[in-house]
């Protein structure tokens, strides 16, 4: 598979030379390294890195003051603010902590239909994404989903673990079928350490999206929602009397498809668009809706970093 | 109303058998084109049930079946082919085109054979309180029933047609059919021809002035035929075994054709031409000195390939040549070997000899010659003298004799001297003769006449005043000439041998079909509807156009969605 067209020879390999060399664009890879994943929270520290944390630590960045208590660290006491205020204030300073970066693929069988597949274009964006946080030392573990786990990529460090990410993504095809409820109920009993979550899916389990969302937020996970829209989940490109197949459950179904079912078609996709987009605002948590006629380049440069996903 | 095809329990058992036929592959699942979704549960909200949506989805269904029901049925009916009836009958002339110009096959098996095939159908088709006779129409028309209206009797009177090679002339048709139904209940004329033929306007407007209701069928779709449209021969009459032969064709159509033309006499092949026949137009041939023409004479028109045209009737046309008449001659004498081989050249001619002892009546006898001898009675048939005796009296007197004349007086122009050259013989002596006043002395010798021809009691008679074995006649050229010239003379030969068959004049190779230029009258409808059994009445057409009309309905519909 082809991640990314190359357009031009670069002088600084990204890493050892190899096939993979050719899955990345060198003007997007640049591109992408001075991108990084926010986090609007900060978690804890684990190794440190190039992310601040909240957590006040020996870094150099000031972040607040608070009391004196006792037991605390004179040498963090402000003295020249105890001189103008007589009172013994502590500077707090951001600890520079690394971020733990999830990037959950659903790779079930809805995902493979389209042209691209949404799994390739999950693919794409999945590894633009591992390439930015891998760029900013954050760790990154990666996950394919369907009614559960069904494999996933230990967390890694590093630039040139980008083609492990590549080994991963791969042979990832789609199969079986969308349980995004239990996949995030698997997902967060086997992974304790908090981060940022990244949902690639087109969210095509109506009655687990909700709760697979809110059980990684209740686990103090900080979920991104990328939901992947095609044109032929609402259009199969017949008319007439045909018999519709399920590509999950292989349920079959003989109808008439005339422009009025079509357009009935599109505003129930619309109106289950919306509804994610709700749920989303309303529990803060950050969702982008991306036709997979937009290519990945300008998914993730144009409308992820607007949207301020990537900053 | 009555159908003209099916009786109303077969139209049952068709219209049951058409039903269930629609039933069943309305009933019959369609295999649907297949196509993956990512969802099907999308799908079902779209599909959400609807109490409306449902009812139109069977209302669609059940129109989709009626719309079949409805199209079968009309194709149905359309097959039963009804027609409308009534109890008022009305009266028909069927008038049937036998002429030439209908034996031409542009239409399969001819223009005929089509027409008949329609005035059956139009006998079953008819109301039968409407009683109709047939007529055949062709040069002159010919009841071939009385009117009547018993089918089985029209359909024998349709069966008694047969094709006609003469032409067809519509105005003594028109009129019997005008006596015919002159003071009848709805009249009307039912023409079957394809209308080569022409028409006196006058007519039409004396039929739709009584009342007729003319309505003419055409058949035929072209005009490609060419015709002998003249063939005449004539025999020589110095030479009856030759013969003198016109051949005119003519191309009806639009398009150059070069067609064979063949002679035959007899049966065997005389001649082989090819023409070149412009379209529209005749071209001539002239054929002299054909020989072995015999009793019969054919001439055939063929085209490229040996084969023939549209009509093919008109492609030959024969002459019957009277025989050549022989001429019994008596021949009265000693005998002459000059004499005698002179007139063995000539074949038509059966001679007699006798001695003058033997001599008795001329009976039986085209002409009798004496040589060296006179009959004491003249003879009751044309006779020529040779040589007679002096002291003869009849026809002319004939004198003393004459030494060494010479033909230095000739009537070149006269008729006995045609090709013949007397100037330069010799005779070694001649008698003189005596003509009477009215008598022609056609050659002399100074005063001495050697050849002279007269009448003598309505007989001709011919009197040479030398014997040829006394000169040197007999050697040339000129003698048998000069004795064959006096046989002609004395008993002619028919001046005028046609023996020969000209076709029609006034027939046309243009068989190009036409219609009358016929305005229907306005017809009382005092019933409240047509009274006849019209060939376009029948609404089979419009059953027809219903149904597809339907058919064209609902495809616009799938199409255009309008129904979804």
């Amino acid at each position: 598979m082809r991640w990314f067209p190359r357009t031009a020879r670069s002088s600084q390999p990204v890493a050892e030379p190899g096939p993979e060399r050719e899955l990345f664009d060198e003007a997007f890879q640049k591109r992408l390294e001075g991108l990084a994943l926010m986090s609007r929270r900060l978690q804890s520290a684990g190794l440190r890195a190039e992310r601040p944390s909240k957590k006040a630590g020996s870094g150099v960045e000031f972040a607040d003051y608070r009391e004196y208590s006792a037991g605390d660290d004179l040498r963090h006491v402000d003295w020249n603010a105890y001189a103008r205020s007589e009172r013994l204030l502590l500077r707090l300073h951001e600890e520079e902590e690394d971020l733990c970066v999830y990037l959950l693929v659903d790779s079930s069988a809805s995902m493979g239909l389209g042209s691209p597949s949404k799994l390739d274009y999950a693919k794409q964006l999945t590894a633009a994404l591992a390439y930015v946080s891998l760029s900013h030392l954050d760790r990154v573990a990666l996950l394919a989903l369907a009614d559960g786990v069904v494999s996933s990529l230990p967390a890694m460090r590093g630039k040139q673990r980008i083609f492990s990410v590549f080994a991963f993504l791969r042979p990832l095809t789609a199969q079986g079928r969308t349980d995004l409820a239990a996949a995030a109920t698997n997902f967060v009993a086997a992974h304790k350490r908090r981060g940022v979550v990244v949902l690639v899916s087109d969210l095509y389990d109506f009655a687990g999206w909700q709760t697979a969302i809110s059980t990684l937020r209740y686990a103090k996970f900080e979920p991104y929602v990328l939901q992947l829209v095609d044109a032929s989940d609402e259009d199969p490109g017949l008319g007439g009397d045909i018999e519709l197949i399920d590509a999950e459950t292989g349920e079959a179904r003989a109808l008439t498809v005339t422009p009025a079912l079509l357009q009935r078609v599109r505003a129930a996709r619309q109106r289950h668009e919306r509804a994610v987009a709700a749920f989303c605002a309303q529990k803060q948590v950050p969702y982008f809706a991306l036709d997979t006629r937009v290519t990945p380049q300008d998914a993730v440069l144009r409308i992820l970093r607007r949207g301020g996903m990537l900053g | 109303m009555e159908l003209a095809r099916l009786t109303l329990g077969q139209l049952g058992l068709l219209l049951a058998g058409a039903w269930a036929v629609t039933l069943a592959l309305h009933l019959l699942r369609v295999r649907r084109k297949r196509a993956v979704v990512a969802s099907l549960q999308l799908w079902e909200q779209a599909l959400a049930p609807r109490p409306t949506a449902q009812l139109l989805s069977r209302l669609r269904q059940l129109l989709s079946l009626l719309l079949s029901l409805c199209i079968v049925t009309l194709l149905a009916l359309a097959f039963a082919d009804p027609t409308r009836s009534t109890a008022d009958g009305g009266t028909s002339v069927l008038l049937i085109d036998a002429g030439l110009s209908m034996q031409a096959t542009d239409v399969a098996p001819s223009r005929l054979g089509l027409a008949l095939r329609r005035a059956h159908q139009l006998v079953d088709s008819r109301n039968p309180a409407d009683a109709m006779i047939v007529v055949q129409m062709d040069d002159a028309p010919r009841a071939l029933c009385p009117m009547t209206r018993d089918a089985a009797e029209l359909h024998a009177a349709l069966g008694a047609v047969h094709p006609s090679r003469a032409r067809t002339r519509f105005a003594p048709a028109a009129q019997l059919a005008l006596q015919m139904l002159r003071g009848t209940l709805h009249p009307k004329l039912l023409l079957l021809s394809d209308g080569a033929f022409s028409v006196d306007a006058q007519l039409l407007q004396r039929l739709r002035a009584s009342g007729v209701v003319l309505e003419h069928v055409r058949f035929g779709k072209r005009s490609h035929n060419l015709r002998v449209s003249a063939l005449a021969a004539r025999r020589y009459p110095l030479r009856p075994d030759q013969t003198e032969v016109l051949v005119e064709a003519e191309n009806g159509g639009d398009a150059l054709e070069h067609p064979t033309l063949q002679l035959f006499g007899d049966g065997q092949l005389l001649q082989h031409d090819t023409l070149e026949v412009p379209g529209h137009a005749r071209v001539r041939r002239f054929y002299e000195n054909l020989g072995g023409v015999g009793a019969t004479l054919r001439a055939q028109l063929t085209l490229d390939g040996g084969t023939h045209d549209d009509l093919a009737a008109d492609d030959e046309a024969r002459a019957e040549l009277t025989p050549v008449a022989h001429k019994h001659v008596l021949l009265v004498g000693p005998g002459n070997r000059y004499l005698e081989a002179a007139l063995l050249l000539e074949e038509y001619l059966d001679v007699d000899q006798l001695a003058p002892a033997q001599y008795r009546s001329t009976r039986g006898y085209d002409l009798v010659i004496f040589d060296g001898v006179a009959p004491r009675e003249l003879p009751a048939a044309p006779a020529l003298y040779l040589a007679p005796p002096a002291g003869t009296t009849q026809p002319i007197s004939v004198g003393a004799e004459v030494s060494r004349p010479y033909f230095d007086q000739q009537l070149r122009a006269h008729p006995l001297l045609r090709f013949v050259a007397l100037g330069d013989v010799n005779v070694a002596h001649a008698r003189r003769l005596r003509p009477a006043r009215d008598d022609v002395v056609v050659a002399s010798s100074a005063d001495t006449p050697l050849l002279v021809t007269g009448v003598r009691e309505g007989r001709r008679f011919v009197v040479l005043g030398f014997d040829v074995r006394d000169s040197d006649l007999p050697l040339r050229v000129a003698w048998p000439l000069l004795l064959l010239n006096v046989i002609e003379a004395l008993s002619p030969s028919p001046t005028q041998l046609p023996s020969s068959t000209q076709q029609d004049l006034d027939a046309r190779a243009d068989i190009a079909p036409h219609s009358l230029p016929w305005t229907p009258p306005r017809v009382a409808h005092t019933h409240g509807s047509a009274w006849w059994t019209s060939v376009h009445e029948s609404p089979w057409w419009l059953l027809t156009g219903a149904a597809l009309l339907l058919l064209l309905v609902e495809w616009v519909s799938y199409q255009r969605r309008w129904i979804t």
